[in-house]
């Protein structure tokens, strides 16, 4: 009885909320809490840590390397998509026409290409047939290997990478 | 910086389109913190559900739409629902668990200031879920062929989060991958407040508090939401309908089912594993509530059928297949025989990640001490809901990884960590209500006593 009311008196001390009426109610709602509460111990300081260091890992980022980051984590260089993004636009169906090659360990450069292209040359949109296309987005190869009539192209420098109207 | 107050703006408006909904949908009146909590909560579901629904007619929810949907709500507010004033008793806050909260608040204050930062990196964070929403801002809708060609990734996913961070676009002005993880941190933001806000009256709050700590410290959770993926979206939507249906088995509380129709119905649309966990919880409502509660949770289903009806029609219409499995795979038995292999590794990878204790911290050694107590304090209804859902979500996503066409390792190892999400949060956040006292925490002995335990069904 003494020690009720002790936890009586640390209750209003506390201005703890009064548990569930009964006894079985009380200790299966202090058992759950009191899990709670280690979980939280146990995990609260390590998310605590991996926010902060998060944190001051891309705080410390340029602006221009988090916007290109999905692209360079791919191993793709980015500035090319800034440079394709300069001659496609609303309307566009677009065909990537790139060098065959590996990647990395689960995609290859094709599919890299393609799946980046589909996200950062939007609002063009991707096709996966030449003869849906209007425009071919060509990646370090030669445009005239697919054997299509362009009537407007853009070379980047001397390198092969291209844009292409594809003439209808 | 500029952007980022776009999505602050576009949020606040939500918040005021969830402030005016409260009465008309029947949630009770409670104190100004709590009801602006449950406002965000509310504002945001309607919000996803409003964008994604206008989507599918090419309607944007920018600045001008949403304003005049605040307008609406507002008038009827004005008509209807500023008198309306039948309130629940809230208890004060109390020392424990005003301690105990601060750790979700600062663990969300600290993210704020990572998700502001955060850019696009993980692969389906971009290549799905970042390409829907800026395609839906590009063009207003979902435009052929992003929405309706095998060209483009998971078309069978609704379109509640990109259609949010389309929203969040249109009052940026532009579209900016780098920020746009602030608005995946409301949804962190929302259950928190949500679940504080409308479990309070009924549960004892240091332990309510205690649990949504919990959630919130759990690894995964802040982990898998800054990468842009909708599942920890998904699971915190999911917790926020279930945990009302277990409470109103007691209490019967109209706006209990109100929330569960509105948070599963948000959840159908956040991500198509949604609907499964949406009909299992309201299957499990109509199995272990007894005959007096069938009319009610059937309302509470056709509710949340008619949130995802407008997508379905859509996704039907526009002939829209899932790439992965087919639905009716799992009524062919001979399909499932020859493809018993999956059964054993699924289930054995599904339970490996829902046990995780680097994932989920003691969350699952929680939710046992949840329904365990719930049948030893006298509310088997609530312990067997919980225990049927959990059942039958688990049962759920064994027969889509058993019907998949990919290959099972490269499935599993893909996506189970990240699939299970909805079971984990979902249950640990039914604790408060699974041994909720018999009547209500902050409830007079008098209206108490109306509700004979476990027996209410309004």
């Amino acid at each position: 009885m003494a020690r009720l009311e002790t936890l009586g008196s640390l209750q209003k001390a506390l201005r703890l909320t009064a548990p569930p009426r009964g006894l079985v109610p009380t200790i299966a709602a202090l058992c759950a809490l009191a899990v709670a509460i280690a979980s939280v111990i146990h995990t609260g300081p390590k998310v605590d840590r991996r926010l902060r260091h998060d944190r001051a890992t891309y705080a410390a980022m340029s602006k221009h390397d988090r916007e290109t980051l999905y692209i360079t984590s791919l191993g793709l260089p980015p500035d090319y998509f800034a440079w394709y993004a300069q001659y496609v636009g609303r309307g566009d169906r677009l065909f990537y026409q790139v060098q065959p090659s590996g990647l990395g360990e689960f995609i290859d450069q094709p599919h890299a290409v393609e799946d980046v292209g589909r996200y950062a040359l939007l609002p063009a949109k991707s096709v996966d047939s030449l003869s849906e296309a209007n425009t071919v987005v060509t990646w370090n190869q030669d445009p005239a290997l697919l054997g299509v009539p362009f009537d407007g192209q853009q070379r980047l420098g001397l390198q092969l990478f291209f844009v292409s109207r594809i003439k209808k | 910086m500029i952007h980022a107050l776009g999505i602050l703006e576009a949020n606040a408006l939500m918040l005021l389109l969830g402030y005016f909904l409260l009465p008309l949908l029947g949630f009770r009146s409670r104190p100004l913190v709590d009801r602006l909590l449950l406002a965000y909560a509310v504002g945001l579901a309607a919000g996803g559900v409003l964008a994604a629904t206008l989507a599918l007619v090419f309607i944007p929810l920018d600045a001008p739409v949403l304003f005049v949907a605040v307008v609406c709500v507002f008038a009827g507010w004005w008509r209807w629902g500023r008198h309306e004033r039948s309130s629940a008793t809230v208890p004060a806050l109390d020392a424990v668990s005003a301690i105990v909260l601060a750790v979700p608040v600062l663990l969300l204050a600290r993210a704020v200031t990572l998700f502001a930062v955060r850019p696009l990196h993980e692969f389906d964070g971009w290549v799905i879920w970042a390409t829907r929403a800026r395609a839906l801002y590009e063009f207003s809708g979902p435009a052929a062929p992003v929405f309706t060609d095998p060209t483009y990734p998971a078309l069978q996913h609704p379109l509640l989060l990109p259609a949010l961070e389309a929203t969040d676009a249109h009052f940026m002005g532009a579209w900016d991958g780098t920020v746009m993880h602030l608005q995946l941190l409301g949804f962190a933001i929302a259950f928190v407040g949500g679940s504080w806000a409308l479990l309070r009256p009924y549960v004892w709050q240091p332990l309510l508090a205690g649990v949504l700590a919990a959630v919130v410290a759990a690894p995964a959770v802040l982990d898998q939401l800054a990468t842009n993926y909708a599942d920890v979206p998904l699971a915190l939507f999911v917790a926020l309908g279930v945990a009302p249906i277990a409470l109103w088995m007691t209490y019967g509380e109209r706006e209990l089912l109100v929330a569960s129709a509105l948070f599963l119905g948000a959840a159908a649309l956040t991500k198509n594993e949604g609907e499964l966990f949406a009909v299992c919880a309201l299957a499990a409502a109509a199995a272990t509530g007894g005959r007096r509660r069938l009319r009610p949770v059937a309302i509470t289903a056709a509710a949340v059928a008619a949130i995802d009806a407008p997508w379905r029609i859509w996704i039907a219409t526009h002939h829209v297949k899932i790439s992965e499995y087919s639905i009716s795979d799992a009524f062919d038995p001979g399909f499932l025989r020859a493809r018993w292999s999956r059964v054993g590794p699924s289930a054995h990878e599904l339970l490996t990640q829902i046990v995780r204790i680097q994932a989920w911290g003691y969350l699952v050694a929680l939710a046992l001490v949840g329904v365990a107590g719930a049948f030893v304090v006298r509310a088997p209804r609530r312990g067997a809901f919980v225990s049927l859902w959990l059942l039958l979500s688990f049962a759920g996503m064994v027969v889509i990884y058993w019907i998949s066409t990919n290959p099972v390792t490269n499935n599993l190892y893909n996506s189970s960590n990240r699939t299970v999400d909805a079971i984990v949060v979902g249950a640990a956040a039914a604790v408060p209500a699974l041994l909720a006292p018999v009547e209500a925490m902050g409830s007079s002995r008098g209206r108490a006593e109306r509700h004979e335990p476990e027996e209410a069904a309004h």
